[in-house]
């Protein structure tokens, strides 16, 4: 089994950061998890700019938690840019924001996001929207009693 | 225009008679009385005007507008009716016309004024006619008081600005509504998720070092927050309904609705006995969306309502005269105190306790706004531990608009 891929988590609020970190721990998922605090930060670490220039080609990460409400680089921004670019036109980006207004939906979905996903107020259900990502393959493993294990 | 002319023309000219036989004969023979009777009889003022701008002739409404007497006009030059601010250039325009004479109004496009004897202006329109004559180039303008219309547009002008200001204002109202929504949504939310979720990490992760006492109050403070998230989704839900632009009516069947409604409390709840009357074929015209939406809120809220009754009956059905038909939720739960009646309606209004009762409050409201965008009423009927009855108006199908 070779090392997994990083998941990139775009959040600015150190809480959910927090939380969204836990949230995977919990569930021995064990990708590395890299931070981005704003637009700017996600962008440069996807596109090797910034800070981080110069280390040369790195693998994409395996999927990218993008909320919306961001510092500097708003999220649908960063989606726009993710999907114009060649190289990460087809990384999965999921939305992940306490918004629940369609007009976010809808841009979301427009912008080529592949799933869009509340923040939920409720921890349990928070858990499970992350479960839920569809990246059971990657992220995920679950084993047939509903269990969930790393690779 | 031609003829008239032409007969003036004639008179002007010293008519003798002589151009046609028969009744057009015995016209011009006539022809200055019957020209002046007609001009004094206009109901526009008229004035002739000669080459050197003099005033040759004026009529009776001429007189009786501008409020000069008739030999304070005749021999004066035309500008003397013109207001000073205007008169240079009337001089100058009059000679232009005089150089290129036709059929044409005064100032097409602008608002003319005549000044009068007392300095006030009559708003009027213009229309000017040459005249060759022996005596050389008369002109003719008949002068008609537009000061009523030009009053009612500059009226409808200022009520069409504020109307327009009007509409800015609610625009930006409701701009900022929804970004106060959309910040709502955001901002109001994070907190919570922070109470909440660090209370279940700390449940979770330290539970075996809390007693029974520290547990029970991290399951207080995640039922708040968590009636909290529910309080700012209805009240979003509600903003949204406020919101969102009606669908083009379509015929809906209510009574497909609330049946469907029906076996999904049934579902969600399969211990419970509850008897559904529900009226077949109830048609209404309406944005099918929201209209699911009012029952789901009233059905529910009977649902509610009645789960401490060993026999629960909710009915939906219409009922009055064709002139009055008025669509109807009953129940026979926990009722209300027609005293507060007025308070079922309003945001966030309860008239049972949490605990007796779940709820936020929102539903009646989210009902009300949404019968009312339709054109509707809605009230209710009650009595404590008697039931509750909703009516509301909707536009039947088929029925005149």
């Amino acid at each position: 089994m070779t090392a997994k891929r990083a998941i990139l988590l775009v959040e600015d609020n150190p809480d959910d950061e927090a939380l969204t970190l836990r949230a995977l721990r919990k569930h021995n998922i064990l990708n590395e998890v890299v931070v981005a605090r704003d637009g700017a930060e996600a962008l440069d670490y996807l596109f090797g700019t910034g800070p981080w220039s110069g280390q040369g080609a790195r693998p994409l990460p395996q999927v990218v938690l993008l909320d919306l409400k961001l510092p500097r680089i708003e999220g649908l921004e960063v989606l726009r840019r993710i999907r114009a670019d060649e190289h990460t036109r087809l990384l999965p980006v999921v939305i992940l924001t306490s918004s629940n207004e369609d007009k976010d939906r809808i841009d979301g979905y427009g912008l080529g996001a592949n799933s869009y996903v509340r923040k939920p107020i409720d921890f349990d259900q928070f858990v499970e929207a992350v479960r839920q990502l569809g990246l059971y393959w990657l992220v995920l493993n679950e084993h047939p009693d509903g269990s969930l294990h790393g690779i | 225009m031609d003829a008239f002319s032409r007969t003036e023309e004639q008179t002007l000219d010293g008519l003798d008679g002589e151009r046609g036989p028969g009744v057009a004969a015995s016209i011009l023979a006539h022809g200055e009385d019957l020209f002046r009777q007609l001009l004094e009889h206009a109901p526009d003022a008229i004035l002739i005007v000669d080459r050197a701008g003099e005033i040759v002739f004026a009529n009776a409404q001429a007189v009786g507008w501008f409020g000069y007497p008739m030999e304070e006009l005749l021999g004066r030059p035309v500008e003397f009716l013109v207001p000073d601010m205007h008169r240079p250039d009337h001089r100058r325009l009059r000679e232009q016309y005089q150089a290129e004479p036709r059929v044409r109004p005064m100032g097409a496009g602008l608002d003319l004024h005549v000044r009068r004897k007392d300095g006030s202006n009559l708003a009027v329109e213009i229309s000017l006619s040459p005249l060759e004559t022996a005596d050389g180039l008369l002109v003719t303008a008949i002068i008609r008081d537009v000061s009523e219309r030009r009053e009612a547009e500059t009226r409808i002008r200022e009520l069409n600005a504020r109307l327009e200001q009007r509409t800015a204002e609610l625009e930006a109202i409701n701009q900022e509504l929804e970004a106060f929504s959309y910040s709502v949504s955001h901002d109001l939310r994070a907190p919570l998720r922070a109470v909440d979720g660090f209370s279940q990490a700390l449940l979770e992760d330290y539970g075996g070092q809390l007693d029974a006492t520290a547990h029970d109050y991290l399951a207080r403070i995640r039922t708040g927050s968590q009636r909290m998230g529910r309080l700012i989704d209805d009240l979003l839900n509600l903003s949204r309904i406020v919101r969102t632009d009606l669908a083009p009516p379509q015929r809906v069947d209510l009574s497909d609705i609330a049946e469907g409604l029906a076996s999904e409390l049934r579902q969600r709840d399969p211990d419970r006995v509850v008897e559904f009357v529900i009226q077949p074929d109830l048609c209404v015209e309406g944005d099918s969306h929201l209209l699911q939406v009012a029952l789901e809120n009233l059905l529910g809220n009977a649902w509610k309502f009645t789960a401490r009754r060993a026999s629960a009956r909710i009915e939906f059905g219409v009922q009055g005269d064709a002139e009055n038909r008025v669509f109807f939720v009953r129940d026979n739960g926990a009722g209300f105190d027609m005293a507060y009646a007025g308070k079922l309606f309003g945001a966030f209004q309860r008239l049972h306790g949490t605990a007796e009762f779940p709820g936020t409050g929102i539903g009646l409201a989210t009902v009300k706004r949404i019968i009312a965008r339709h054109g509707g009423k809605v009230w209710a009927e009650g009595a404590v531990d008697e039931g509750a009855t909703v009516y509301f108006t909707l536009r039947e199908c088929g029925a005149a608009p």
